[in-house]
């Protein structure tokens, strides 16, 4: 029971899809991620074109 | 025999222009023998061949009712307060504005609605709006994205407290796609039970939603006036819902979604939480294998990571938001 409760409150990152449940190794720890940022869809620009 | 002659009285008055909304009505068809752009418009006996058509006759306040069919055109509203009313967004009756290339619509007037019609584009953007008061809702978007360039579902670009809601977006597991983008100082829009699937792909980017130079944006679900709750759901795409980093306040509330399939984040937040102001709350990841709920609330134990940000009380189920959460302490 103790060690569920000190379990508790942690920062856990997206569960993933089906082929890595229950394999979270992207954990939190302190303000560090182990996980990198998703690829950025840039910006458009041709707005004026319509 | 009285319900005979009650359908056939129906029929008639359904033809009438008086059966819906007067003479601020105008009638599209091309699937009508004597549709023509040069017809009046004012039923559907004398129905015009082409939105487009129609919209050069189109004043504020009026009412267009579009006929199932395909609509290849580029469709661009030349006044506020229009209104566009479809058959259906999907099945035997949809009304389907799909352009050879190029953007299906283009709204740059305010307090406009669009309901129940079916917008394709191909490497284009689907839907362009620019305006106050937008309303989009029951339709069908989808984007099919081959170029390199960035192509939306709906680009928001200074739009103000627009709703857009019970929409299904698509985009058709290309790259360089987002679902919803609200760019250019949109504040106090809803982004409301909407269907979100494939918006980008494993190692192909894209977003269902993207919110960028935007204020105060609510992603929560659509109360249908019967005290229905329908989730804004997030599937098989490769980010959910993604905030451009931003230096100012922004204030949105993404509260009470699902998400589900995703291939990257379900939520990315890549803001400084001390200014960012954007709250993610109470939504359902349909995932197994994680969730724990110690004190049997409804409310993971857990907290989801959205980078930067954090989903401090996931859900065990899609509408446990409805029960009073028990509070806790020392979340973080």
């Amino acid at each position: 029971m103790r060690r569920r409760m000190r379990k508790q409150y942690t920062v856990i990152d997206k569960p993933r899809a089906t082929e890595n449940v229950g394999s979270f190794d992207k954990i939190k720890i302190g303000n560090r991620f182990y996980r990198p940022r998703p690829r950025r869809v840039p910006v458009a620009k041709d707005w004026e074109e319509k | 025999m009285v319900s005979i002659i009650m359908t056939g009285i129906r029929q008639q008055t359904s033809q009438l222009n008086v059966a819906k909304n007067g003479s601020t009505a105008l009638f599209v068809d091309n699937g009508y023998i004597g549709a023509d752009d040069n017809n009046d418009g004012y039923s559907w006996d004398a129905p015009f061949k082409s939105i487009t058509g129609a919209l050069a006759h189109a004043a504020p306040w009026m009412t267009i009712y579009i006929k199932h069919g395909n609509y290849h055109e580029n469709i661009v509203i030349p006044c506020e307060s229009l209104r566009l009313v479809g058959v259906q967004q999907d099945g035997p009756a949809v009304v389907n504005i799909n352009p050879v290339s190029g953007t299906p619509l283009t709204c740059l007037y305010g307090y406009c609605e669009f309901q129940n019609l079916s917008f394709v584009s191909t490497n284009s953007h689907a839907i362009k709006l620019s305006g106050p008061g937008i309303q989009l809702h029951d339709c069908y978007i989808e984007v099919n994205n081959s170029v390199g360039a960035t192509a939306y579902g709906v680009w928001g670009y200074d739009i103000d407290s627009a709703s857009i809601y019970n929409n299904y977006l698509n985009g058709k597991s290309s790259q360089f796609v987002v679902g919803v983008f609200l760019d250019s100082g949109s504040v106090d829009c809803g982004i409301q039970g909407n269907y979100f699937t494939d918006w980008g792909d494993t190692g192909k980017p894209g977003y269902c939603v993207g919110i960028n130079d935007a204020q105060r944006c609510a992603i929560t679900p659509y109360e249908d006036g019967h005290g229905h709750y329908i989730p804004n759901r997030f599937v098989s795409s490769y980010v959910g819902v993604y905030f451009y980093v931003i230096a100012n306040f922004r204030g949105h509330d993404v509260h009470h979604n699902f998400f589900a399939e995703n291939d990257d984040y379900d939520i990315w937040d890549g803001n400084d939480l001390t200014v960012s102001g954007i709250s993610l709350n109470e939504n359902y990841y349909a995932y197994t294998g994680w969730f724990f709920d110690g004190n049997n609330d409804g409310r993971a134990d857990y907290i989801i990571s959205a980078y930067n940000n954090y989903d401090v009380l996931p859900l065990g189920g899609v509408q446990s938001w409805m029960n009073p959460p028990v509070p806790r302490l020392n979340i973080l």
